[in-house]
Formats: structure tokens, C-alpha cells, sequence
């Protein structure tokens, strides 16, 4: 065995036995979406990691990049219940949450269940819907929950919402409020594909080896999603790296061009999105790269940054905070 | 899988962890290791150090007794097992100090006896077993030592509470004693210890008694070789300054105060009266006795009782003033021998500038053999008693001095041997100072410029204090005229025919010069360049005037000749001159750790002064080879002085001096390179046991030399990011070996600590990140930052890194090629997902 192929070996001596399996099924997940969506593989990861954040996602970008079509094959293979609402401006909230029926054989109000009652809820085109509607989308995101009349009927553990929106500059549009922005752990861009990628996708989409869909079976067992999650929230965070984060947050309270600076809840989601982006990477343990990795699509949704183009502000705060090193 | 071999030799050692605590015997060993080091250390000051820095040198001691045994008790938990006994190095020790010894003898002058330097070693071994008392066998070998140490220290030293470390030192013993013996019972019956002497000893030691058997009968007719290391007394008839005991053989002699055994010349001594030889004796010692010419007159023999009162009134009158002194004496070289004992056998002691003149006796007339010595003429200065600064001080009256003098300055003589009651004083004196004597009658002018006390003689171990002042030969005005003044006596010259011949040898060797001193400076230095000092050289025993042989016949002889040529010359040229004895204090004799000057014997000498008026006399010296005493030096003259002095050892030493400056200089521009190596090497040589550990010191490591190279990485930018971008400019396989590295030391910094490390061979991963990032290849990457266009940061021109686009790294050179691709798409731009297109 000569130096070189020993070295290899011990780049391969990674393993954290208890999620071999979760991330075989991670990685098949990751070659489908990537499948779907050409050249963004930047973007499935992060996809991937804010599903094993469990927080909510919103994709933001121009019309017919891909979007719902990413949504709705990460939903076809997580497997469990699929929901989609396409949200117009006269969409009602009960369209979304359910609503009580009399029911005239029984005399009584049933409940009938709206489309949050999923395990991944696509709300496409989200900003075209009217801030109440929005807004009945609030306490399904954050609490998991639905309060109709009085009575509290619990969501899905893996309750998953992936919002599309169209960039508000565009016609017909309610853009999302904050408190509504903080609820989404990430907003991803997609952008347009590159020249190769775009040629691949042409000559898939034609001709007589017309490539077949992906199969839509579901990748994942029940249940194993949520494990899954329970791992990521047990990644351990270092105290450096807890302390570097800290810094960070109060680096965005006080910067001049940001008006509205990182929450807590915030902050607890840029944590979990860093232990999760450690879990894809299969450590155990958090680094200061891993926050950093995740920085953008974190704050990007839920800063008030009073500029068009928020990424050098978040480039310099990042620059600005020294970087544990650990020992 | 060869991983999983190394990950269970990384498993730590239970054994070892359990040896790295401080059982209360080692502490009890240190205890006793530190008051046997105390006691060597009072016993080695002797009451000459303060307690303050005897307790900061067993502070010092301690502390690096405790860190060095904490470092290596970590050592040794670390290897595991092989606690070989390291006693030879240890053993080595115990000479460091007869080196230590041997270099500072080399360059100082002080030393330590060799009782003391055996303490030494012994005391070296001890502090280095306490170090290492962790192991039950140096531990031992530790208190045994200490014990040594303790009694033997205190036996030397007769501070009184030594007796009480004694004590407090047996008592902590007899706690060891109990504390190892509970110890032992406590049930490490295993290895019990079985240590015997290995083979090599097995034939060492006889080896060694054989060579001492042998060596003993060549060593006891060369014990010589010892000399210095082996102080004997007791009448080896030479110097030891340390030896501690005996007699007459070196300074830690104590001062006889109060029970005379032994003398020093210190100023509290009690006056002793001694049976030494007389001022004349010295001369006639010196230069031979006079040969006294045989006149046979008709006598007739005195009753018994009349020739014994005689003879006593010859030896009378020979200890006063006022013999004089012949120029016609026996011939061969006095008796000069070497000196054997520096201390015993000095007359006096000289604390002060030298080469110094000292007058005792003045002689004026002249009949060609014999130099008589001058009387008293006329009015003497009163001597008057001053107090200053509470010191009495004997002064002459003020006479009319002319401006010829430097500043005045004072000499210590002590007086250890001199049998006469003159003070032996300089050029011109201007006070006397002997402690506690106070009166003025005590004191009398013994000559015109010398005074002598009222008394036999001197007072032996005394310290005469003398200030004076020296002719500054810039000061003589040249047309200065040499006969206004002073007696006839001093202007006689003889009108014979020898005479004559003088006077016309004086005027043919002044003839170019003007009168005055420029005379005066012809004559001298012709003498001094063209005569030959010869001790042993003697004119005929018929010699008429020696004065005129020497001139113009023999043209050598020993220095009273000079001197007396040097006053026959410049009377003939109508000068007021006069020979003078007394001692030259020889500068080649000074003493620098005693700070003084010895005079011994041989240092009695001849010179001549001339008179310049109003009874102020101008020293010459006409014999080659001794120097006058210039004026002191100002502080111009110091500074120019000391320039030469360094510019002379600049250039003499040029070539070391240039090369050890080009090497200062090399070490100084490569100094970061230096400092780099520095720390590798204590990286390498001081691993850290831990894995975890030592992954963060390798990569404090590789971080302060991509510092001290110049391409540090920038403070928001994580040590794993940056090493991947580092690993862009050298070779792929290397590469590869930093990015595992980097894996691994983000584990180190921020893994729980109970995981296991997620690589195998973790210390090897980390000297392969240390080979791979090497500090030349650092160089090159900030040379080629430099000189690329954006070159206004002083870090690598990469920031940092977008998101990686795949799988996570299972595979070192699938995750080079990623970063690479990465770092390419950021350069690129970085607009993928931006919030906006």
C-alpha cells in the first residue's frame, strides 16, 4: 500500500456509524434533485439542509427557474402527504387552514382539513396571495399548529412548508412582512442554469431518447425524516462556536444598513441550519465553517437590510467577527 | 484495515494516566531536596549573600524543580513503560560544575574551593533526581543524596541556624521514611524493583578502581595538576585566595580582630611589631652590598664592654635616615626571585592609579661613588592636622606651588612589612590620613617632601591613606628655568675630569635644543633610548666616578645609575637636581580582584627630579622600562581612550567580528524563517500526548508560519477554509494530506471531547500537513501575491469560500478538486444565488 492510497483510506474513515444509512438515503435524495434541477447542486444542499433543519424554505427568483418543479420533486420523495396551494390574491385563509362544515346527518360542525393538514405543503407563488391569507400560514409554520374555533388540531411532525415567490418587484404582488419572512429558516435563489447544463436539459427534453421522469417513489420511511431531524438537533455546537455566533447577531443589531437586526429565533435557526450542514457533511460537531456556510440564505430572509443587494452587507459582517480557532 | 491497529494503540494507557499525580512521598522528596539545596546555598554564601537572594535562588529552584517535573511527568506518562533509568546523564551532572568552574576561572577571578564544587555536583544531582521523583528509584536516590548534602553543607558553615534545617530536614525525613514504607505496603508488590547493576557496571567499576590504583603513584608526584582544585595550607609557600584554611595562604583567611592567628592589611588590624628587615637591608638585598673599600688603619682593640655598646649604636643608627648610598657595588644580579607568594611576601599594598613613584629617601651631594642623602636645610612647612569628613588629615603649610600639577588624588597604601618610620609618599603630597591618628607631633619631616611618623617605624597592617598630586607635563612651560631656588647642594658638580668630560657630553646632547626643559627632556630621553638597563651590570671596583663609566664607557647599568647619570648631566648644565629612592609600583602586579597593587622587594628604584622652583620638584624617569604616573585623565581622555581601546579591538578582531555580524545579520532577515524552525523543532521534540492536542498544536503551528510567511490568514476566515486554499498551490497529493488535516483539526477544536477522532492515524495526518505546508512553499505564494495585480492585501488573494456544491468530502482528492472548482466559481463570481439576478 503505497502513501498515497493510505492517505485515501483515511479520507475515508469519516464514519459516524448511526447515520450511515440516513445518509445513503440523503445522498439519493440529493442525485434525484439534482436529477430534477441541473448544474444548482449549491442549491439542493441547501435545500437539504434546511428540510434537516425542519424549518421552512422560501425560493425566490424569476418565473420557469425551476421552483415548483424543485418543490414538488422533493415532496414526491420525501413520501407522505403532498399538499399544494397556488396562492392568488383571492385566496381565503380557511383555503389553506380548513374550515368547519355543518354536517346535517350529525347536527354537528366537522372539521374539514385545508391543505396544511401535509407533511410538505408547497405554496407556490406565495407573495401573490393577500396578507391575511399569508398570514393564516403564520401559526402553521411556526407553532405546527392550527387553532380553528377554539379547538387546536397539531400538524405533522414533519411538517414542511416550501414557499415560491416571484421577486416583488413584479406586478400583483404583496410582499411577505418580516414577522412572516422569520418564519422561513432560508430563502434560496436559484438563477438561471449554465450553457451546458441548459443544452443537457434541451436535448433531454426532446428527441426520441427522451429521458423518462424520475421515479416519484419515496426515498425515505416513515418516520425516518423525523429521526433524522432529532439527530441534527443533537449535533453538538462548541462553545467557541455558540460564542461565534453570538457575535455575529450582535454584529447585525448594529450595523448602519441594517434596520432590522438577527431575532433569537432567528438565531436558534441559524444554529440548527449550521448543525444540519454539519450533519450533511457527517460530523457530529459544528464548526465555524459550517455557520458561515449557512450565513446567507439564513439572514438573507430575515434581515432588514436597506439595500437591494444584501449580500455585501452579510459578507462584511462575517468579515468583521474573528474566527474561533478552537484549542 | 491498518486504522484500526493505530486507533487502539491511541487508546490511553491506564497505567500511565495513574502515574501522573504527585504522591505525597515525591512531595515530601522535593521538601528535602530543597533544604539540602538550602543549606548548600547558606553554606556556600558564608554570610557574604543576603537571605533575600538566598530565597530567591531556592524560589528559583523550586520552580524549576516543579515545572521540569511536571513536564516530565507528562514525558513519562507519554512513553509508557520505559522509564529507563536516565542515571548517566544525571550522574554527568554532577561534573557540570568543575567545567563551570574551569570557564569562569578562565575569565574571572574567582573561584570556589574544592569542597564547595563537589557540594555543587552533588547539589546538581539532587535537584535533577527531585525533578524526576516521580520514579521511586530517583526518588530514593533523591532523599539519599539530600541527606549527604544536608550534613556535609552544614558541617561547613557555622551559621547556627543551619542545626535547625538539620533538624527540620530529619524530621520530614523520617516522614518519608514512613510515607515510602505505606507506600510500598499498599500493595505494588509487582514489579518489585529488580534492579541490578547491569553488566556494563559489572566491569566499569573494577575498570575504574584499576585506573585509580594506577594512577595514584603518578598523581602523588603530580599534584601539582590539582593546584587550585586541591587549596592545601599550611606553608606550600603559595597563593590559594580560597582556601578556607591554614596559614598565610589565601584572602577567606578570617581577620585577626580580636584572636590574632593570621594578618590581612585591613585598616582595623592591631599594629604587630615584627622582626622584618630593615629599609636598607632591602637595597643592599636589591642592588648587593656596598663594597666598602679595605682601609687597613692602625687600631687598637676596645674593651669587651666598649665594642658591644658599639656595635649596638651601628645597628641603631642604621634603622634612622641619613645612610648614604654607593653607586660601586659587589657585582652579579641582585638576588631576584620569582615571586612564590603574592601576599606573604609584599612589602606593602598600593590601592590607587599606578605606576606610582613613592619616595623614602633624597639624596643631593655626589663625590663620584656615593650619594649622600640630604639634610633638613632651613624652614620646614608646618604640619598642621585637618578633619575632613571626620578623618584627620596631616597637611603640609602652603608653600608657593607653581601651576604644575593635575589633580589631586588619593592612594591607599597598606602597610603590611616595612621597617622604617618614613611614609613612602608620592610626587608631591598634600596630605596624610591614618585612621584614629589624630596628632600633628606624631608626624615630622623626614626630608625636604617626605615626612615620617615618630615612631620605630610604620605601623604594620595599617592603611596610610596619601593624597598627592602628579606633574602634568603639558603644564612645564617650556622656557621654565631649573636653578632659581634650592640649595647649592643640589646644583654640586665636581670639576675634575670626569666632570668635564659630563658637562661636555650634557652640552654636545642639548646643544640643538633651548634651555629649560626641553634640556631636561633631551637628556632623559637620550638615556632612555640609548643606555640599556642591565641589573647586573657593575662598573670596576677601582671606578673613580661611576657616573662618568656609565655615560661614556659602559653605557649600562641598573637604574640608579641612570638616575644618577640623569642629576650629573643636568647639573652640569647648571639645573637643581637630585636622585631620589623608593618604590616603583609595578601596574604589571596589579591585582584585579583584590583591586591593589603588591610591592614587593624588587620594587625598590631610583629616579631623579629637578628642581623648578619654590620647592617644587619635577619627577624624571631616566631608566627605560618604568613609566611616571601621568595626571588623571579627563573625561575627553577616558572617552578617546576607550574609543582606541574598541577601535583597536575592531580592527583586530575584524574578521570574526565581520562574520559573526553577517551571521546576526543572516539570522536577523531570515529571522522569521528562524523563528519558524525554532517552533517546528519544539513541535517536533515536545509533542503533545493527546491526539486532540496535539492536532491544535500543529495547527497553531502551520497558522504562525503562514504568518511569519507572510500570507496569514485573514481573521474572519476559518483555519479549514484556509488551509483548502493554501493546498491550491502545492501539488495535489499534498493537498490532499492538508485537507484531511483540516478535517482533523476541526474535530480537535470543536468536536465534544468524547468523540473519537474521525480519522485514523491522527498524528501522522498531522506531520504530513506539517511537511506538505511547508514554509518556502508559503513564500512563493505570497512572492506570487505580491506581484499579481491585486496586490493591496497582504493575505492570499482568495476570500472566503462559497458553499461546497456536493457530497460531503469522503474522499481527500475528491474534496481537493472540490475546493479547487469551488474557489474557480468564486473567483468567477459569486452571483449564483444571489437575492437578486
Amino acid at each position: 500500500m503505497n502513501h498515497h492510497t493510505l492517505e485515501a483510506s483515511n479520507g475515508e474513515a469519516f464514519p459516524v456509524a448511526q447515520h450511515a444509512d440516513d445518509l445513503a438515503d440523503i445522498e439519493r435524495l440529493r442525485d434525484r434533485l439534482n436529477s430534477i434541477l441541473r448544474g444548482k447542486a449549491d442549491v439542493v444542499q441547501f435545500v437539504l439542509a434546511c428540510l434537516l433543519a425542519r424549518g421552512h424554505l422560501l425560493l425566490e427568483d424569476r418565473p420557469g427557474l425551476g421552483k415548483t418543479t424543485l418543490a414538488k420533486g422533493l415532496a414526491e420523495s420525501l413520501g407522505g402527504y403532498f399538499a399544494r396551494v397556488q396562492c392568488t390574491p383571492d385566496l381565503l385563509p380557511s383555503d389553506i387552514t380548513g374550515f368547519n362544515i355543518f354536517n346535517r346527518k350529525t347536527h354537528e360542525f366537522e372539521f374539514r382539513r385545508g391543505p396544511v393538514f401535509s407533511d410538505v405543503l408547497l405554496a407556490d407563488e406565495i407573495n401573490r396571495a393577500t396578507p391575511r391569507t399569508q398570514s393564516a400560514l403564520l401559526e402553521a409554520m411556526a407553532e405546527r399548529q392550527v387553532t380553528l374555533d377554539t379547538v387546536r388540531y397539531p400538524l405533522s411532525d414533519e411538517f414542511f412548508v416550501i414557499a415560491t415567490q416571484n421577486p416583488h418587484e413584479q406586478h400583483g404582488t404583496y410582499p411577505l412582512p418580516e414577522a412572516q419572512l422569520d418564519r422561513f429558516a432560508m430563502k434560496l435563489s436559484i438563477g438561471y442554469p449554465e450553457r451546458g447544463d441548459e443544452l443537457a436539459m434541451l436535448s433531454d427534453a426532446a428527441g426520441p431518447s427522451r429521458r423518462s421522469t424520475p421515479s416519484a417513489a419515496p426515498l425515505f420511511q416513515p418516520g425516518q425524516l423525523h429521526r433524522m431531524q432529532e439527530a441534527v438537533a443533537n449535533v453538538s455546537v462548541a462553545g467557541s462556536v455558540r460564542d461565534y455566533l453570538v457575535r455575529l447577531a450582535q454584529a447585525t443589531r448594529h450595523h448602519t444598513e441594517i434596520s432590522l437586526g438577527l431575532s433569537p429565533r432567528g438565531l436558534l435557526t441559524w444554529q440548527r441550519a449550521a448543525q444540519a450542514w454539519a450533519f450533511l457533511d457527517d460530523r457530529n460537531f459544528v464548526t465555524p465553517d459550517d455557520v458561515q456556510e449557512v450565513a446567507r440564505p439564513v439572514l438573507v430572509v430575515r434581515l432588514g437590510i436597506d439595500r437591494d443587494d444584501p449580500q455585501p452587507v452579510i459578507e462584511e459582517i462575517l468579515s468583521r467577527i474573528e474566527v474561533p480557532t478552537g484549542g | 484495515m491498518p486504522g484500526n491497529v493505530f486507533l487502539k494503540e491511541a487508546v490511553p494507557n491506564k497505567a500511565s494516566v495513574r502515574r501522573a499525580f504527585v504522591s505525597a512521598s515525591q512531595r515530601l522528596a522535593w521538601l528535602l531536596a530543597m533544604l539540602a539545596s538550602l543549606t548548600f546555598e547558606v553554606a556556600v554564601a558564608d554570610g557574604e549573600r543576603s537571605a533575600w537572594a538566598i530565597a530567591l535562588l531556592m524560589i528559583g529552584q523550586a520552580v524549576a524543580v516543579l515545572c521540569f517535573g511536571w513536564i516530565a511527568r507528562r514525558v513519562d506518562s507519554r512513553a509508557a513503560g520505559e522509564a529507563s533509568s536516565r542515571l548517566i546523564p544525571i550522574l554527568c551532572l554532577a561534573f557540570v560544575p568543575f567545567v563551570v568552574e574551569l570557564l569562569v576561572r578562565g575569565s574571572t577571578q574567582t573561584m570556589l574551593s574544592l569542597e564547595l564544587l563537589l557540594l555543587a555536583g552533588f547539589r546538581n544531582m539532587v535537584l535533577v533526581l527531585a525533578t524526576f521523583s516521580h520514579r521511586a528509584s530517583c526518588q530514593r536516590m533523591c532523599c539519599s543524596l539530600s541527606t549527604f548534602l544536608t550534613i556535609f553543607a552544614s558541617a561547613l558553615s557555622a551559621q547556627l541556624w543551619l542545626h535547625g534545617l538539620v533538624v527540620v530536614f530529619a524530621i520530614i525525613g523520617i516522614w518519608w521514611l514512613m510515607g515510602t514504607y505505606w507506600e510500598t505496603l499498599q500493595g505494588r508488590l509487582a514489579a518489585s524493583s529488580e534492579q541490578e547493576l547491569p553488566r556494563r557496571w559489572l566491569i566499569a567499576l573494577p575498570l575504574m578502581v584499576l585506573v585509580m590504583l594506577i594512577g595514584l603513584p603518578v598523581a602523588a608526584t603530580q599534584t601539582h595538576a590539582l593546584r587550585g582544585f586541591m587549596p592545601s595550607s599550611g606553608g606550600t609557600d603559595w597563593y590559594a585566595p580560597n582556601a578556607r584554611s591554614g596559614v598565610g595562604d589565601g584572602d577567606a583567611l578570617v581577620a585577626g580582630t580580636d584572636n590574632i592567628q593570621s594578618f590581612a592589611p585591613i585598616e582595623d588590624a592591631p599594629f604587630l611589631n615584627s622582626h622584618e628587615p630593615s629599609l636598607y637591608d632591602l637595597f643592599d638585598d636589591t642592588y648587593n652590598e656596598p663594597i666598602k673599600p679595605k682601609k687597613q688603619e692602625r687600631a687598637i682593640a676596645l674593651p669587651k664592654s666598649l665594642a658591644s655598646n658599639q656595635k649596638n649604636h651601628d645597628i641603631a643608627e642604621s634603622k634612622q635616615a641619613g645612610r648614604q648610598f654607593s653607586t660601586l657595588r659587589k657585582p652579579g644580579a641582585g638576588p631576584r626571585q620569582e615571586i612564590g607568594s603574592l601576599d606573604s611576601n609584599a612589602l606593602f599594598y598600593v590601592k590607587g592609579r599606578v605606576p606610582l613613584h613613592l619616595k623614602l629617601e633624597v639624596f643631593d651631594r655626589y663625590d663620584g661613588i656615593d650619594w649622600f642623602p640630604e639634610e633638613l636645610r632651613g624652614e620646614q612647612p608646618r604640619l598642621t592636622m585637618e578633619s575632613l569628613h571626620d578623618r584627620p588629615w596631616l597637611r603640609p603649610a602652603n608653600s608657593d606651588s607653581l601651576a604644575l600639577y593635575g589633580l589631586p588624588e588619593t592612594h591607599a597604601l597598606k602597610i603590611v612589612r616595612m621597617d622604617t618610620n618614613r611614609i613612602p609618599s608620592p610626587t608631591q603630597w598634600l596630605g596624610v590620613h591614618i585612621d584614629k591618628v589624630d596628632r600633628a607631633d606624631l608626624f615630622a619631616w623626614a626630608q625636604s617632601g617626605i615626612v615620617k611618623m615618630d615612631r620605630e617605624q610604620l605601623p604594620a597592617l595599617s592603611v596610610i591613606h596619601v593624597q598627592s598630586r602628579t606633574v602634568d607635563e603639558r603644564l612645564i612651560p617650556q622656557a621654565i628655568t631649573f636653578w632659581s631656588g634650592g640649595s647649592d647642594e643640589y646644583r654640586q658638580f665636581g670639576d675634575g675630569f670626569f666632570s668635564r668630560q659630563v658637562r661636555e657630553l650634557a652640552k654636545r646632547w642639548t646643544e640643538d635644543v633651548a634651555s629649560g626643559w626641553p634640556q631636561v627632556r633631551a637628556i632623559v630621553g637620550r638615556l632612555r633610548e640609548h643606555y640599556v638597563l642591565d641589573h647586573a651590570a657593575r662598573p670596576p671596583a677601582d671606578c673613580q666616578h661611576t657616573a662618568a663609566h656609565f655615560l661614556l664607557s659602559s653605557r649600562r647599568g641598573p637604574d640608579y645609575q641612570f638616575a644618577s647619570a640623569a642629576v650629573v648631566l643636568l647639573r652640569s648644565l647648571g639645573m637643581s637636581a637630585r636622585v631620589v629612592s623608593g618604590f616603583h609600583v609595578e601596574p604589571s602586579r596589579y591585582d584585579p580582584r583584590a583591586r591593589h597593587t603588591p610591592v614587593f622587594k624588587d620594587d625598590v628604584h631610583f629616579w631623579a627630579e629637578v628642581h623648578a622652583g619654590g620647592g617644587n620638584w619635577i619627577p624624571l624617569e631616566p631608566t627605560p622600562g618604568y613609566e611616571l604616573l601621568g595626571p588623571p585623565p579627563t573625561l575627553a581622555e577616558r572617552t578617546w581612550r576607550v574609543v582606541l581601546v574598541v577601535g583597536r579591538f575592531l580592527t583586530e578582531n575584524a574578521l570574526e567580528l565581520s562574520l559573526v555580524l553577517m551571521a546576526v545579520a543572516t539570522v536577523w532577515i531570515q529571522r522569521r524563517r528562524v523563528a519558524d524552525l525554532v517552533a517546528t523543532v519544539c513541535w517536533r521534540l515536545w509533542p503533545v500526548r493527546d491526539d486532540r492536542r496535539f492536532a491544535l498544536q500543529t495547527l497553531r503551528l502551520l497558522d504562525a508560519r503562514c504568518r511569519r510567511a507572510g500570507c496569514a490568514r485573514p481573521r474572519d476566515q476559518t483555519s479549514s477554509c484556509w488551509l483548502r486554499q493554501v493546498a491550491l498551490h502545492g501539488e495535489p497529493a499534498t493537498g490532499a494530506k492538508l485537507v484531511v488535516f483540516a478535517r482533523l483539526a476541526a474535530w480537535a477544536a470543536f468536536a465534544r471531547s468524547e468523540d473519537r477522532s474521525p480519522i485514523a492515524l491522527a498524528r501522522q495526518t498531522c506531520c504530513a500537513a506539517e511537511r506538505a505546508l511547508r514554509f518556502g512553499m508559503l513564500r512563493k505564494i505570497h512572492a506570487a501575491n505580491l506581484s499579481s495585480s491585486d496586490a493591496t492585501s497582504n493575505s492570499l488573494n482568495l476570500r472566503r469560500h462559497p458553499s461546497r456544491t456536493a457530497a460531503p468530502v469522503e474522499d481527500s482528492e475528491r474534496a481537493t478538486r472540490l475546493t479547487r472548482d469551488s474557489l474557480l466559481s468564486h473567483t468567477h463570481g459569486l452571483g449564483h444565488h444571489a437575492h437578486t439576478a
